[in-house]
């Protein structure tokens, strides 16, 4: 009686084992932030008379785009640096788009030079997105030149 | 890395334990009268793996599947605490990534290194379980041996006095004397 209760017993135990011992966490996936898409031809150019650096991209596909990220730092590699970002605030989507960046907002007034490196993501306003900032495009730098020669 | 070195250990274990079981047939020469019967001896193995061997005098066999049993519930007790912890640090990061889309300021880079993140911890995880299932398969499979050695290969005590009768050796027991508990050498001429 004993060994009849055992035999059937232990498949039961193995397999409530193997159940119990599941996999129950799935991969995740980056699906659904693929479907943002960063700026391109982005072009910083220093105004030495206004003191201010024009910003302007062009972006392809705006669907879903609601405001764009313009990030400014002083490293070439651009996480490494000192980074600000602002919100460009476009009240027109038509391109190419620009960003008018007041140099003395990061160079010191007593600064005469300092290179600048400018870049610019897609902030996505829609049904999925509640304001995500997308991919970053291309870096590009500006010298801040004030000396007057 | 880990992964390998658990299951190359517990495929070592299984081998040890398995090994035993031969090699108690050596454990003929140190023989001393069984005291219990083949029943107390399945219910001993039915409760952790071994004792019913090593009650019946197989000393060697019991150890083995003993040990064999408390190594693999160690190292599955041990890799299933830790894939729980993990797995609530795991879900709390999948949730926080999941909602960035709906968090104003959060950026792509920030998703992508989280996304890394989640795929190293995810990673971790597989191995965890693998390394638990693993152990709870040889924990298992030992207890299920030491059963089946329990029920059909283990002799009854009848069985296993006849076997010990050999006239070339002294058999020990414990015996009971006058209500005295005493140990009893006999040999056969």
């Amino acid at each position: 009686m004993v060994k009849k209760i055992i035999i059937f017993l232990t498949p039961i135990l193995i397999i409530a084992i193997a159940i119990g011992c599941s996999k129950d966490h799935s991969a995740p996936t980056f699906s659904t932030y693929k479907a943002t898409s960063s700026p391109d031809s982005v072009v910083a150019t220093y105004d030495k008379t206004k003191d201010v650096v024009d910003v302007t991209w062009d972006m392809s596909d705006t669907s879903g785009v609601g405001d764009y990220f313009v990030s400014v730092s002083d490293s070439n590699v651009f996480d490494l640096g000192k980074v600000r970002g602002f919100y460009a605030n476009l009240t027109e989507f038509a391109p190419p788009h620009k960003f008018v960046y007041n140099a003395a907002t990061y160079v010191a007034g007593d600064v005469d030079s300092m290179i600048l490196y400018f870049t610019v993501s897609a902030v996505y306003k829609n049904e999925t997105f509640k304001g995500f900032i997308g991919p970053r495009a291309k870096v590009d730098s500006a010298l801040v030149y004030r000396k007057t020669d | 890395m880990l992964k390998c070195v658990t299951i190359t250990g517990l495929s070592i274990l299984l081998l040890i334990t398995t090994a035993g079981g031969v090699l108690a047939q050596d454990e003929e020469s140190f023989i001393r009268e069984s005291t219990i019967s083949k029943r107390d001896a399945i219910v001993l193995s039915t409760l952790f793996p071994g004792l019913g061997q090593m009650t019946q005098g197989s000393k060697v066999k019991g150890i083995s599947f003993f040990i064999g049993e408390a190594a693999s519930l160690i190292i599955f007790i041990n890799a299933h605490e830790n894939y729980n912890t993990k797995q609530k640090t795991y879900d709390r990061d999948l949730g926080i990534f999941n909602n960035m889309k709906n968090v104003p300021g959060k950026t792509s880079s920030e998703a992508e290194r989280l996304y890394k993140d989640l795929k190293s911890q995810n990673d971790d995880l597989d191995n965890l379980h693998s390394i638990r299932n693993t152990a709870i398969i040889v924990a298992a499979g030992v207890y299920a041996y030491n059963l089946v050695d329990a029920i059909f290969f283990s002799s009854s005590v009848e069985k296993s006095g006849r076997a010990e009768l050999d006239s070339k050796k002294i058999h020990v027991s414990s015996a009971m004397i006058d209500r005295n508990p005493g140990i009893m050498l006999s040999k056969r001429f």
